[in-house]
């Protein structure tokens, strides 16, 4: 097939085909350049239908600029009356939109806060309840590091028994769910939430698959190794290291960190390391440079001066090719993850953040 | 606490092997036949004999009765008791039976063929004189679950009988019978005597081309026959244990990669599917196979294979087969190869990218469009001192008259894989030679206008750049050919989309702006650059043109008329000044 994209039917026809298409790097770029062509043959429609796929792929490919970047057009076209048949998917992609948009320490409270009601507007317009607005709240306050907040929302969610269309899946629900009592280190009530994922009967796209990494260091801290053991070698294995997956790779580099396994460690770590930039938001950022201090400090403490790494490290310099030192590799990475703890704390106005880095630090020099 | 045992409800099993095992009731041929070649089998491991499986098909009035019979080991009372009244007793998997040390030999093993015969007669008769037994045995099953087995009078040779009422509804014609024996039994060792009310007979045996010294023509008849296709290219295939051997066709036209390739497969020599797409390698859609296996295993059912280790050795073995082949054929035969990789391009740089040595040997064979016309790699090789690509079509566009007008060879690597196959060859390229390019880089190589020429027209070259500085596009002046091209633009990808989400913030409410703000750099560098043509007589006259005269809207069309030739789109912003601008040009000259 070619990508020649010289007619709207042609551009119409890849739309189609990729909508629901695997998420790659290349379908990324032919969805891109469909947005490109229905502008050129100014087809809004077109347009709507080529963002919708476009969000799904850099979504799945874990891209959450890009999608907060185009979310705004969707909504304001369907603001203006246009395209009303895909409210649902356009609903849908909300919720992408708002979980992403706590993580990035450069969106202020007011700005989430403001956007959260539009959304919960938007839902109960749609029908939804109010069950799906107390599971979202949740999951923004956890990450704004609110965690009385998310607790009662928790408790709202948990007693609340109706659904809706928008609700996440079976699977997805309590995925989130594990997040809240990771941050409230319940690991009994953690380890509970999450045998229905692991015991496959609840199973997605992402979930147990994504989960393997967080309930392998949880399975650690609660002093089940075996298990713990089996969840690395699952995550390793189910989670594609071709896209970021930041937050992921810093539970499971804090597992390493803890078991003192720098071979699969430094492995994740040379796979994903190029993918904390910028366009990350800094919660996620935070977690996996907070897993790779973590592995450093392992590194440290077990005797090691010097680590090879076959990528480049920003900022820090080689001692020799590929060679660097683990000491300044620290120096580096704790003043990166002290800077983005301070950020997200500073727009928290809560200690969240330091704490929880405090405390992970704690489990390595203990 | 005491264990039960579990209690078989017979019809029941029966409707599942109807509804859910087997795909059609036309199988039980199938299960006769394969119990009828391995008693044969078993037989032949005692002693020398003559084999053959003697079929019957009576039919008068209403009632059809078909009889099959084996001159194989036959079965004792006792077997009769374990083997055909147990669902699941099988006497080709008990380890402690006779047949243990030739096992892999048998066909079948899960001990349920037989109640396949239920979906087509009420009742089995089986009649059975055991090896070395001068007394003969009769099992009538019922499809209520009952059996009997009693002695009969002996019938004076050594095998087994199958006796069948077919049923009324059961659609069994002796031409259908024929069929299926075609179907199931044409390759089976033992020979097939097929007889329509005590007619005259006619048998089935036949052999696998790739096992004779059949034509080619034979070969080529046999895959038109079975794939319906007219095929002109074929070769043996096997996997590196020589134990699944067969034939692949190359199709004669063009396939989808994601299309579902069906492939016949025969294990131990019974017919198994038609539509096994499992066996060969994902990358060689574009070859159907008529295999026979002895290490692959079936599943229950036996329409199709078992998912296992095996099956994975032996997919990628052949897939070696047909690069082998491939590499044979560009050496032996290189017409007929490159009518194969005009074919089957799609397909084969697909395997390429997977396979280095592959791609070693085929990167020459490929086709690429260029401004020259189609060419090969080599052809290109021997044309160009280098090799550029560009992987954007619309960009392919923008330079192609300009690169023709300069006797400069560009490739179009704007399909579906030659990008990746050209980064493939410029990794490996260390001569430098190989290149992805864009307008930009295209730009550049182009000739500068002379440095005097320049100094003269410098002041008006930054008038025109500070017009077109709100549209974020940076101005440079070349001297190329075609003439009539005033100006040739590059935007990249990345830029595009800053533009787009830039535009987006823009028209959003001011929260919406705010968040884009907070997470989104746009980036506020040049986006675009615009070469202009010193050449082109328009150019010449906005760079000549007096001082005093306004000259923003052509200036402007400029850049808008190469944003389009580049189907490039236009931002709402450029879209108001080129239809400003038009308004303006029309009032100035009418």
């Amino acid at each position: 097939m070619s990508y020649s994209l010289e007619t709207l039917e042609e551009v119409q026809e890849v739309v189609d085909t990729l909508s629901y298409g695997k998420e790659s790097e290349e379908n990324e770029k032919i969805l891109q350049k469909c947005i490109q062509k229905a502008q050129f043959f100014k087809d809004k429609d077109l347009e709507f239908e080529a963002r919708i796929a476009y969000i799904r792929q850099v979504t799945w490919l874990h891209k959450p600029d890009k999608t907060i970047a185009i979310f705004p057009w969707l909504l304001k076209r369907m603001d203006e009356g246009h395209n009303k048949n895909h409210q649902y998917s356009v609903l849908w992609m909300y919720k992408w939109v708002i979980i992403k948009l706590p993580c990035y320490a450069s969106v202020s409270l007011q700005q989430i806060e403001d956007l959260q009601q539009d959304m919960e507007r938007r839902f109960l317009d749609y029908g939804t309840g109010t069950r799906i607005i107390d599971y979202f709240r949740m999951i923004v306050y956890a990450h704004l590091g609110n965690l009385s907040k998310a607790k009662e929302h928790l408790k709202n969610y948990l007693q609340d028994t109706s659904s809706c269309l928008l609700d996440d899946c079976d699977a997805c629900q309590p995925n989130n769910v594990l997040d809240i009592y990771l941050s409230l280190r319940d690991y009994p009530a953690f380890l509970h939430t999450a045998q229905p994922l692991l015991n496959g009967t609840k199973k997605c796209k992402e979930v147990p698959d994504y989960t393997y990494s967080k309930t392998a260091m949880v399975n650690f801290l609660s002093g089940n190794t075996e298990v713990a053991k089996d969840h690395a070698i699952l995550a390793r294995k189910k989670i594609p290291l071709t896209s970021a997956v930041l937050k992921e790779m810093g539970y499971l580099l804090t597992y390493y960190a803890l078991t003192e396994d720098f071979i699969k460690g430094r492995a994740v770590i040379e796979k994903q390391i190029g993918f904390c930039t910028n366009t990350q938001p800094e919660a996620y950022r935070y977690q996996f440079l907070l897993g790779f201090l973590l592995f450093m400090k392992a590194l440290q403490k077990a005797g090691k001066k010097t680590i090879k790494l076959k990528v480049p490290i920003a900022d820090v310099q080689p001692i020799e090719e590929d060679t660097y030192e683990v000491a300044s590799l620290i120096t580096w990475i704790e003043g990166q993850c002290q800077q983005i703890v301070q950020k997200l704390d500073q727009r928290n106005g809560n200690t969240f953040y330091s704490d929880d880095m405090t405390y992970y630090l704690s489990l390595i020099q203990n | 606490m005491e264990n039960s045992i579990f209690q078989v409800n017979l019809s029941g099993i029966l409707k599942v092997l109807s509804d859910s095992l087997y795909s059609s009731w036309e199988v039980f041929i199938r299960e006769l036949l394969q119990n009828a070649n391995d008693a044969i089998t078993a037989r032949g491991l005692k002693e020398s004999f003559k084999p053959v499986i003697e079929i019957d098909f009576f039919e008068t009035g209403t009632s059809r009765v078909l009889q099959i019979k084996d001159n194989g080991i036959g079965l004792t009372a006792d077997e009769m008791t374990e083997f055909l009244s147990k669902i699941g007793s099988s006497s080709k998997r008990n380890t402690s039976d006779m047949f243990d040390r030739e096992q892999q030999s048998f066909i079948g093993q899960f001990g349920i063929g037989l109640l396949s015969c239920f979906m087509v007669s009420e009742k089995i008769e089986v009649e059975s004189t055991a090896w070395n037994s001068t007394s003969t045995m009769r099992w009538i099953g019922n499809t209520d679950g009952t059996y009997a087995i009693e002695p009969t009078e002996h019938n004076g040779y050594t095998g087994t009988k199958v006796r069948l009422a077919i049923k009324k509804d059961i659609a069994l014609t002796s031409d259908k019978l024929t069929f299926l024996l075609h179907k199931y039994g044409d390759y089976l060792p033992v020979p097939i005597k097929y007889s329509y009310n005590a007619g005259s007979e006619i048998t089935f045996q036949k052999e696998f081309p790739w096992l004779t010294r059949s034509t080619g023509s034979e070969a080529l008849m046999l895959g038109n026959r079975v794939f319906g296709e007219r095929f002109s290219h074929y070769f043996p295939i096997q996997d590196s244990k020589g134990q699944t051997q067969g034939l692949a066709y190359v199709l004669p036209h063009r396939t989808h990669t994601t299309s579902v390739s069906k492939h016949v497969l025969y294990v131990k020599r019974m017919f198994i599917s038609d539509s096994c797409g499992d066996i060969l390698p994902d990358w060689a859609f574009f070859v159907r196979a008529i295999l026979n296996s002895d290490n692959l295993s079936t599943t229950a059912s036996r329409e199709d294979i078992y998912h296992n280790e095996i099956l994975e050795e032996v997919r990628e073995s052949l897939g070696i087969s047909i690069k082998k082949y491939l590499k044979r054929l560009g050496d032996s035969d290189p017409e007929a190869m490159q009518e194969i990789i005009v074919t089957h391009a799609q397909a084969l740089k697909s395997l390429a990218l997977e396979d280095d040595d592959f791609f070693a040997f085929i990167k020459n064979w490929f086709i690429f469009p260029t401004t020259q016309g189609d060419l090969s790699l080599k052809q290109i090789q021997q044309q160009s001192s280098s090799i550029l690509f560009v992987s954007d079509l619309d960009e392919f566009r923008q330079i192609a008259p300009i690169a023709r007008a300069n006797n400069q060879l560009v490739i179009n690597a704007g399909y579906i894989y030659d990008t990746p196959i050209l980064l493939k060859l410029q990794e490996r390229d260390h001569t430098g030679k190989t290149r992805q390019i864009n307008p930009e880089y295209f730009g550049n190589i182009l000739n500068d206008i002379d440095i005097e020429i320049y100094d003269l027209i410098r002041k008006r070259i930054d008038v025109l750049q500070a017009i077109l500085i709100e549209f974020d596009v940076e101005l440079d002046i070349k001297a190329f050919s075609p003439q009539h091209v005033p100006a040739m633009l590059h935007m990249s990808q990345d830029a595009i989309q800053k533009r787009d989400f830039k535009s987006i913030r823009d028209e959003s409410d001011s929260l919406w702006a705010g968040v884009s703000d907070a997470i989104l750099d746009f980036d506020p560098g040049f986006r675009a650059k615009l070469f202009l043509n010193y050449k082109n007589e328009i150019v010449k006259k906005l760079l000549y043109t007096e001082a005093s005269k306004k000259i923003d809207p052509y200036i402007q069309m400029l850049y808008f008329n190469a944003l389009m030739m580049g189907h490039y789109p236009l931002s709402g912003k450029e879209l108001d000044r080129m239809n400003e601008n038009i308004m303006i040009l029309l009032n100035t000259n009418l």
